[in-house]
């Protein structure tokens, strides 16, 4: 599991059978079906935003309720009371107001958009950084092996968090594209080093020989002939990739350098509500909760799909 | 061995070198002058204009870092623009408590983690196995933070068994006192750490108790506690030392996240202020600090291998 | 379920052998039976003092440490509220003789002080002098205030060793300034001057903090930075301030564990600023009703807008955000702690006089004067804050009530010790944001003076943040400050105050107050407008008998 290379010969068979067999392994693990239905739910959700904020929380979530009361029960209540401290879960704001007054369901809603979002492309990112430094490494050995790996060890040999912060900390903007590029460069490496291995061990196979004997050039057998072998375990730890990221990118934001206020993600939730926590434990717990659920559900689907398209760790 | 040793060595002093170059280039990138941090409020151009040249700020860039690594060599790191104090002391009084987190952190995920994983293997698909591989996937899907503060709230602030963070010193406060504080931080920490070390100790055990030789030991009629402590326990936690070796490197050199929420002063908690203050000496102190960990922690895991396994030849 | 037991198992045992100790103990009731002598307090405070030395420290919580251990020539009556803004001597002998022309102070000093163990020798008025040229060789934060005395320029630029303008004659003690300034002693009564032995500052030049000799009823014993501070009383010390035996300081704790002790009377005050979230919950309780404490602070929070920088240099413009900023809404992101503000000069002060220009929030009216502007439809612009919680959340509450009137606006936030070194720079052009100022000396100039005369306007550490240069009012400042009536000065500060607001630079929104929580067993709280918690006149109130 931890040896990418070590799987690599059941995952380069991508024939029709080989793809029935996974899909039918696939099919009886059910938590990893419910990770993937509870992912399809989240994206629809994410897409469907501003809908579902409009026609079922009926909250903005920019809207402030500084000064506003509302009707609860009986009474007449502030939704942010005069010592700044919101209401909790009830009827009109289900999962209570945060400390302006905002609507936290809805900002989960939100927020689940902005951290789905920076976690893909982030994913997409270190991918395309990965899989050209991984496959040019392997593909080309000796020399340029040896320093593109001195490369990798540098990187490596940073506190990962710490040179994301310094990064962030030194961009002037701290706009979604920025954070995109931060996170998919830090962590990189991890896809590299699988690509690398699988690289290593397809380059020596009959079909690329014969692709060399045909005359093609390096760039046509890098990309065309061994890539696209490389597509199962791309996808297994892609997955995986994307619930590292969406922790990623909530630690940045948690630690005010990831998604910018007034735009809501889950880590900037909980980075606003923290000061509250003891006392207003809905504004940070919901957020949390939500990232809990959602990591939970990439991992039991990249798990899945690793046991589906590789039998023998099972 | 020695040439080996050797070269692996001087590699060790290069990525040192070029971390802390990394470092400086980025922080140069930020518009920020120290010299008025320094002066405080009621400053003059002139005292700005003479600070900036008691901290060498008026050379460029290239020289202030050659004069760092010089400094550097000799295990000056410099004062901090924010507190005036020396870099080095300020970070080894840090380290201490970096020290008792992960340590303590370690000791509850290897004793949970391994005892899971070991379990977990031996009854495959059993319902004990499946609760405990989901433990195991919560505990890798939580956001470290966020455990914290639920830790926080609940064992803290509701049920008022722990201190609302902060750290004791053993000097201080005694064995327990410094113990109370840490706990919640320990097993924040742990959980996240032990799903990890849980998955992995189950995967390598599975995949050994397949291999022939243990087939062998078994079809010669041994006990199967004897097979499975003597032969697969052996074999299947080698990687997971590695892996201990290389977190233990990472977590020595602050754990941001951790400390940040349970207010702990050590080394992350460090850095992460330095940044945000623009401290540029604190920054390179402690990113040095965490990289000589992370880099040491790799060295000690190569020779490791290469003491253990004889088949690794010294390249 | 094998994975939960050793889990469980470690976390019982945990609680078991660490006791929990769920929910407050009670504490034994303690009657108050005035000031008493003896014991010793606990002090907390998360990042204590930035230094020890009088001549560098320049935080609120090093202010109130300080005057325990140093004096200075002139004090402030040891009392809260207006009560406390008067100057009475310290180690002068008597209140100055001023030259008919405001120029020339003379003190004389008294002549039976002694600095503390082990240096044990008599204060002398060269100390004085020294005290204060060390503030220039050392680069303070407290030069600034010091430059009108005779010299001083000369020695800040290095021209000269010592100010010419300070002279000594046997005891006296006379100061030379180059321009009449009513609120020079309001000047020598900052920690900055307060006096220091030339022998022992010169013995260790960069960690006098950890050395100090002093002349205050305590000493420092021990000061082991971000652990603990410990005062013990000063035995050459004869006067009569100064309670308990020992004050401790533990240095390090968060402010919300430190609410938590002091619940328990573990530790009896947090010199900090409490965590905002403790407040709504002691103020629902009434088992703390007589702990809070809750007292007026010189200060000013506002919203600036930078006149340099289009399109702020409208008047009708910024009248429209004075409109569009409902305050009520920010005193509540700031946990109701204080009053709203319309004016300038903060209420504690005699010449105070309670405003409302802009009544509001009035959206339409503020509607209206954009589109007089040319902007019916509002503009973009950025705005700046430090990121020290409250601030990001007040910063986006602006931003929604400006968003209402079609100012949209970018919010950008920095750690606060780059943030207001930002503001400090005119060239970078910053359009509008939050800040906020407080005093340094209890006097209406240190507001209005330092933050709207545009003549003060300088290319680094700038604190005319909203670049406001008003002929007229730089005039009546500048004509102010050299008055020595007071009922003058008071009336032109009063003019003043209204003037500037009504050219709309800032919106003031909050007047701070501060809110402490003490033990049960602490008496003698007082909270001084200018230096804040006296330490000196704490004490421990009587146990009552059970």
């Amino acid at each position: 599991m931890t040896d990418p290379d070590k799987h690599s010969h059941d995952l380069l068979l991508p024939n029709l059978s080989f793809r029935w067999h996974a899909w039918r392994r696939f099919r009886r693990d059910r938590l990893a079906i419910a990770g993937g239905i509870f992912i399809l739910f989240l994206m629809v959700i994410s897409a469907a935003a501003p809908l579902v904020v409009k026609y079922g929380t009926r909250h903005s979530p920019f809207q402030q309720h500084m000064m506003d009361k509302i009707t609860v029960g009986r009474g007449q209540l502030d939704v942010v009371d005069d010592d700044g401290l919101p209401m909790g879960p009830n009827r009109v704001f289900l999962l209570g107001a945060d400390l302006t007054g905002r609507d936290v369901l809805s900002r989960v809603i939100y927020g689940g958009r902005v951290s789905l979002l920076v976690a893909l492309l982030a994913t997409g990112v270190s991918l395309v950084i990965g899989l050209i430094w991984g496959t040019v490494a392997a593909y080309y050995g000796s020399f340029v092996d040896a320093a593109l790996s001195r490369l990798m060890e540098l990187m490596m040999a940073f506190p990962i968090l710490l040179l994301a912060i310094a990064l962030a900390s030194a961009m002037q903007s701290s706009s979604l594209l920025v954070v995109i590029l931060i996170i998919g460069f830090v962590n990189w490496t991890y896809i590299g080093r699988i690509v690398r291995g699988q690289v290593l061990s397809l380059r020596k196979r009959e079909f690329v020989e014969a692709a060399r004997a045909l005359g093609a050039g390096d760039v046509h057998i890098m990309f065309r002939v061994i890539l696209p072998n490389l597509v199962a375990p791309l996808i297994v730890y892609s997955t995986l990739a994307v619930a590292g990221n969406i922790l990623f990118e909530t630690a940045l934001s948690f630690l005010g350098l990831g998604v910018q206020p007034p735009t809501p993600s889950w880590g900037n939730m909980i980075r606003e509500g923290m000061s509250y926590y003891n006392v207003a434990w809905w504004i940070t717990a919901f957020p949390g909760l939500a990232i809990l659920l959602t990591v939970l559900a990439f991992n039991l689907l990249g798990d899945g799909l690793r046991d589906a398209l590789d039998p023998r760790l099972k | 061995m020695t040439a080996y040793l050797l070269r692996r060595l001087i590699w060790v002093v290069l990525l040192l070198a070029g971390v802390s170059l990394a470092t400086f280039v980025i922080f140069f990138q930020i518009p920020s002058n120290p010299a008025e941090l320094v002066a405080g409020k009621n400053a003059t151009p002139e005292m700005i204009a003479n600070i900036e040249r008691r901290l060498g700020l008026d050379q460029p860039w290239y020289v202030q870092y050659w004069r760092f690594l010089h400094r550097a060599i000799r295990g000056d790191l410099g004062f901090s623009y924010i507190t005036q104090q020396e870099v080095a002391p300020i970070l080894l009084a840090a380290f201490p408590v970096t020290l008792s987190l992960a340590i303590g952190a370690a000791i509850i995920w290897l004793a949970i983690g391994i005892p899971i994983g070991v379990l977990s293997a031996l009854k495959p698909r059993s319902l004990p196995d499946r609760l405990a591989m989901i433990f195991a996937l919560v505990g890798i899907s939580t956001p470290v933070f966020w455990l914290g503060l639920v830790m926080l709230k609940v064992f803290a602030d509701t049920l008022g068994c722990f201190p609302l963070g902060d750290y004791m010193e053993i000097s201080r406060g005694g064995f327990f006192s410094w113990m109370h504080h840490l706990i919640l931080p320990w097993i924040t920490l742990a959980f996240l750490y032990a799903g990890w070390y849980a998955r992995m100790t189950r995967a390598n055990m599975l995949e050994t108790l397949g291999e022939d030789y243990v087939r062998t030991a078994r079809a010669k009629g041994l006990a199967e506690g004897k097979v499975v402590f003597k032969h697969v326990l052996r074999n299947s936690l080698t990687p997971v030392v590695t892996m201990f070796g290389m977190d233990l490197g990472y977590l020595l050199g602050g754990a941001v996240l951790t400390e940040t929420v349970f207010g702990l002063p050590g080394i992350g908690g460090l850095a992460w202020r330095a940044i945000q203050q623009r401290d540029l000496p604190m920054v390179m102190g402690a990113v040095v600090f965490a990289a000589v960990f992370i880099i040491l922690a790799n060295l000690v895991v190569d020779l490791f291998y290469a003491v253990l396994d004889p088949r690794v030849r010294y390249r | 379920m094998i994975c939960k037991k050793p889990f469980m198992l470690i976390f019982v045992t945990a609680c078991l052998v660490l006791s929990c100790r769920s929910g407050q103990r009670a504490t034994p009731s303690s009657a108050d039976t005035g000031p008493r002598r003896g014991g010793k307090i606990v002090l907390l405070s998360q990042n204590g003092p930035d230094y020890l030395d009088p001549a560098l420290a320049y935080l609120s919580t090093s202010w109130e440490i300080l005057p325990a251990v140093y004096n200075g020539l002139l004090s402030y009556v040891k009392a809260a509220g207006a009560e406390g803004l008067d100057l009475i001597p310290d180690l002068a002998a008597d209140m100055p003789v001023v030259s008919s022309d405001g120029r020339t102070y003379t003190f004389v000093i008294k002549d039976d002080i002694l600095f503390g163990p082990p240096l044990s020798r008599q204060v002398r008025a060269a100390d004085f002098k020294y005290s204060i040229e060390r503030l220039f060789r050392l680069n303070s934060p407290g030069v600034g205030f010091y430059m009108n005395i005779r010299g001083a320029a000369e020695i800040s630029s290095g021209r000269a060793d010592h100010i010419e303008g300070i002279e000594i004659w046997g005891d006296t003690l006379t100061f030379h300034l180059l321009e009449p300034d009513a609120v020079f002693l309001n000047k020598l009564a900052m920690p900055f001057t307060y006096v220091v032995p030339r022998e022992v500052a010169e013995d260790h030049p960069q960690d006098y903090s950890q050395h100090s000799v002093a002349t205050g009823p305590y000493m420092i014993a021990q000061y082991v930075p971000r652990r603990r501070i410990i005062l013990v009383r000063n035995p050459n010390y004869s006067g009569h301030e100064g309670y308990v035996d020992t004050l401790e300081i533990q240095l390090g704790a968060n402010t919300l564990n430190a609410v938590a002790k002091i619940k328990k009377d573990q530790a009896d005050l947090l010199l900090d600023v409490l965590p905002p979230s403790e407040i709504p919950r002691l103020k629902g309780d009434p088992r703390y009703e007589n702990q809070l404490k809750i007292s007026p602070i010189g200060s000013l929070y506002y919203i600036f807008m930078n006149l340099q920088v289009e399109p702020f240099d409208d008047l009708r413009v910024r009248q429209a955000v004075c409109y569009a900023i409902d305050k009520g809404a920010l005193l509540k992101v700031w946990s109701g702690q204080g009053t709203i503000a319309h004016e300038i000069i903060p209420p504690e002060f005699p010449a105070f006089e309670a405003l409302n220009l802009y009544p509001g929030p009035n959206l339409e009216k503020a509607r209206e004067l954009l589109a007089e502007a040319g902007y019916p439809k509002g503009f973009k612009t950025d705005f700046y804050a430090s990121n020290l919680d409250p601030n990001p959340r007040a910063a986006e509450v602006v931003q929604a009530q400006l968003r209402q009137v079609g100012i949209r606006t970018t919010i950008r936030l920095f750690d606060s010790s780059v943030y207001y070194q930002l503001l400090g720079r005119p060239a970078e052009n910053i359009p509008m944001g939050l800040t906020g100022w407080y005093q340094d000396y209890p006097d209406p100039s240190n507001f209005i003076d330092v933050l709207f005369n545009g003549n003060r306007i300088t290319a680094v550490r700038n604190n005319n943040v909203s670049h406001y240069d008003n002929l007229e009012v730089n005039r009546l400042i500048e004509k102010t400050l050299i008055s020595m009536d007071p009922e003058t000065r008071k009336q032109n500060w009063r003019r003043l105050d209204r003037m500037i607001n009504a050219d709309a630079p800032i919106v003031p929104y909050l007047h701070f107050t501060n809110h402490a929580f003490i033990s049960s067993r602490l008496g003698g709280y007082i909270y001084h407008p200018s230096v804040g918690t006296l330490l000196t006149r704490l004490y421990l109130k009587e146990r009552a008998r059970l």
